[in-house]
C-alpha cells in the first residue's frame, strides 16, 4: 500500500484538525547488539526489527535524541508501554515469554544507556 | 488557480465549518487486559495480549523451553491449557489459557535442506521475516508470501495463513514433513509416508494438536519479483479488470479504499530485470493521513470522496526489482483488527460490491482499506481452501483502539451468505456446528485430534468452542 501515501498526500492540509489522531515517529539510527547473548538473542528475535527500522516509526536504537524523552517519562512508564503495547508497538514487544527485567535491559541497551 | 492551491483553500473553507467532536468509535468499549499480579518469586506475572491488544489473558506462566527435551516436560508437567504462541499476531482468541503460554522462538532457523529437491527444513518459531536470507543463501525461495511477515511460520502454518496468486496456495499447501511433540510429550515424525493422517490434520491445526517443532517445506529456485503499483478506476476492476489480472499475473492483489473511486492494484511477477529496491515503506503514514480525513470529514460523505478522487488522480505508478523475501511484504506499524473470509471464487466480486455497498452506506468510521486476494486451493483437512480450485479473500480491517464489532457484525453475514469459511487468525462468531457444515475432513479432524490429546491439554476455551470439546 506504499502508494497510499502518495494517494493522500493533499490531504496534509487537514492533519491538526482533531486531536484523536497518532502518528508514526521520525526515523533515528541503528545500533549493535547488546553484549550479553542472552540479551542479543532476545534483541535479535524481538526489538530489532522495528528498532533498526526507521519506516518502523519506533524509536531506532542507539539514537539518543529519540530515546532520552522517553526515558525521563521513567522505567515504569516505558515498561507499561511495553507490556500493554503503544501505538504501533505490540504488547510484549513480541517477546512472548520475556520478564520485566527482560525488558528493562532491552530498553537500556536501546536508549543507548546500558549493554 | 492551480490544482493544489484549490485543495488547500476548500479545505480551509471546511476547518472553519462546524468540526464533529472527538468521537472515539467504541474506544471505551474495547477489552482491557488483566492487570499484572506478582508471582511467587516476586516478580510481577505480566498480561499476554495479541499484537492488536484486542486479546488478552494472565497465565500462570509464559516459557520458551530450549530444547525438544524441555518442550516434553512442558507439555507433561505444566499447567494448562497450553497453548503455544509465535507472535502473537492472530486475531481470534488462539492463545488466551490462565494455563502455560510456550513460546517457540527457540525452536528456529534452517536446520537441513536439500539441494536437489530444493527443499529445506526450517525451525517452527522462525519469523516468515527471518527465513528469507537464509533460504536465499542456499539457492532456494519460497513460491509465495503474505504480505505480513511478522508471524512465525508455526502460527502461519496453523491458521493457514496465505499470500495472494491464482496458482499460488497458502503456505501450509508447500509443508512436505513435519515434527509434532504431543501432549504426552511424544515427539511424532509426520509425512504423507509417515502418520499421514496426522500429517493431513496437522498441516492446519490450531496449535490443539500439540507443539509443532520443525516444518520441511518444498521450495522453487531464489529468484527476482518485479512488484508493481497502480491505481485503476474501481467501477472497471469490478466489471472484469479483477479477472484479467489475477489471470495474468504470477501474484494479484487489490485494495479497496472505501470513498474513493480508484482501487489499488499490486502485481508481483518474476524478471530478469536488475534489482530497483522499494523504498522506505509509506503506508502507515498513508493509513493515519485517511484516518485523519475520517476524523474531519465522516460527516460529509461527498466531500470526503472528493478529496480522495482529487487526491489519488494524479498519482504516479511505481515499481520495484528485488529478491523475492522483499518484494512480498510491508510495514504494519499502525495495529488494526481483522476479519477476512475465503469464498469460492465466483463469489468474490459480488460480495466485495456488497462490502463496498455497507462500508460506505453504514460505517463511515471505516477508513481502512479493504484487501481483496485469491488462493490456490489444497487439501488439508481443516484448510479454508480446501476443495476449491482457487479462493477469493475479502479482508476487513479495523483501527487497533476502536470498537470493531459493529462493522464486522455488518459484513460477516455477507461473508456466510456467499459460502465463506474463515481466515483461522482472524475474527469471525462460528463454531463447531458451523464449521462441521463447511468443512468435509472435520470429523476425521476431530478424531485424530482427541486420539492424540484425549484429556484435552491443549484446549483453551476457544477451541473447546471451535471443536464442541
Amino acid at each position: 500500500m506504499r502508494l497510499l501515501r502518495g494517494c493522500v498526500m493533499t490531504l496534509w492540509v487537514v492533519a491538526g484538525l482533531c486531536a484523536c489522531g497518532e502518528q508514526a515517529a521520525p526515523a533515528g539510527g541503528a545500533a549493535a547488539a547488546p553484549a550479553d547473548p542472552k540479551l542479543a538473542k532476545l534483541y535479535g528475535q524481538t526489538c530489532k526489527a522495528c528498532h533498526t527500522s526507521p519506516g518502523s516509526g519506533a524509536p531506532q536504537s542507539g539514537d539518543r535524541a529519540a530515546w532520552d524523552p522517553r526515558m525521563a517519562q521513567g522505567m515504569a512508564t516505558l515498561l507499561d508501554h511495553t507490556v500493554n503495547g503503544y501505538k504501533g508497538m505490540p504488547p510484549l514487544g513480541s517477546c512472548m515469554d520475556c520478564g520485566e527485567k527482560d525488558f528493562e535491559a532491552l530498553i537500556r541497551f536501546m536508549s543507548g544507556q546500558g549493554s | 488557480m492551480k490544482r493544489r492551491e484549490f485543495l488547500a483553500s476548500g479545505l480551509g473553507l471546511l476547518a472553519g465549518a462546524a468540526l464533529p467532536g472527538c468521537d472515539d468509535h467504541g474506544a471505551s468499549r474495547m477489552p482491557k487486559p488483566p492487570v499484572a499480579a506478582t508471582g511467587p518469586d516476586g516478580q510481577r506475572r505480566l498480561p499476554w495480549q495479541n499484537w492488536s491488544g484486542y486479546q488478552h489473558c494472565l497465565p500462570a506462566q509464559r516459557v520458551a523451553p530450549a530444547s525438544l527435551d524441555e518442550l516434553a516436560e512442558v507439555l507433561r508437567r505444566s499447567p494448562g491449557p497450553v497453548r503455544p504462541v509465535g507472535a502473537g499476531h492472530s486475531f481470534t482468541p488462539l492463545v488466551p489459557t490462565e494455563g502455560t503460554v510456550v513460546s517457540l522462538r527457540n525452536f528456529e532457523g534452517l536446520l537441513a535442506h536439500d539441494a536437489a529437491a530444493l527443499s529445506a527444513t526450517l525451525g517452527a518459531g522462525t519469523k516468515l521475516g527471518d527465513l528469507g536470507e537464509p533460504l536465499h543463501a542456499i539457492g532456494q525461495a519460497l513460491p509465495n508470501m503474505p504480505d505480513i511477515d511478522e508471524q512465525s511460520l508455526a502460527g502461519a502454518m496453523a491458521t493457514a495463513t496465505h499470500g495472494t496468486g491464482a496458482k499460488l496456495g497458502a503456505l501450509h499447501s508447500r509443508v512436505t514433513a513435519l515434527k509434532l511433540m504431543t501432549p504426552r510429550g511424544e515427539l511424532l515424525e509426520c509425512s504423507p509416508r509417515r502418520n499421514r493422517e496426522v500429517f493431513d490434520a496437522a498441516r492446519v491445526s490450531l496449535g490443539s494438536l500439540g507443539v509443532i517443532t520443525e516444518f520441511t517445506l518444498s521450495n522453487v529456485p531464489t529468484h527476482r519479483l518485479k512488484r508493481q503499483v497502480r491505481l485503476e478506476a474501481l467501477d472497471a476492476l469490478l466489471d472484469g479488470g479483477f479477472d484479467a489480472l489475477a489471470a495474468a499475473h504470477h501474484s494479484f492483489e487489490m485494495y479497496f479504499i472505501p470513498h474513493c473511486d480508484q482501487g489499488v492494484v499490486i502485481t508481483i511477477d518474476p524478471t530478469d530485470e536488475p534489482v530497483r529496491p522499494r523504498g522506505a515503506d509509506q503506508d502507515n503514514n498513508a493509513v493515519m493521513d485517511m484516518k485523519r480525513l475520517r476524523d474531519v470529514l465522516s460527516w460529509w460523505p461527498g466531500a470526503r470522496r472528493w478529496l480522495m478522487n482529487q487526491s489519488t488522480r494524479d498519482y504516479q505508478p511505481e515499481a520495484a526489482v528485488d529478491v523475492w523475501y522483499r518484494a512480498f511484504p510491508s510495514s504494519r506499524a499502525v495495529r488494526f483488527n481483522e476479519m477476512e473470509y475465503h469464498l469460492p471464487r465466483e463469489r468474490l466480486l459480488p460480495t466485495l460490491r456488497q462490502v463496498r455497498d455497507t462500508v460506505e452506506t453504514k460505517h463511515p468510521e471505516i477508513f481502512f482499506p479493504v484487501e481483496v486476494r485469491v488462493v490456490k486451493g489444497d487439501d488439508g483437512w481443516l484448510s479454508p481452501f480446501h476443495g476449491h480450485d482457487t479462493s477469493g479473500s475479502i479482508a476487513v480491517h479495523h483501527y487497533h483502539v476502536e470498537d470493531p464489532l459493529p462493522y464486522f457484525a455488518d459484513i460477516e453475514p455477507l461473508f456466510r451468505a456467499a459460502g465463506g469459511r474463515p481466515h483461522w487468525g482472524k475474527m469471525n462468531t462460528l463454531a463447531a456446528a458451523d464449521f462441521a457444515a463447511l468443512y468435509p475432513r472435520w470429523k476425521d479432524f476431530l478424531q485424530v485430534r482427541a486420539g492424540l490429546d484425549p484429556e484435552g491439554k491443549m484446549l483453551n476455551p476457544y477451541l473447546r468452542k471451535v471443536f464442541g470439546a
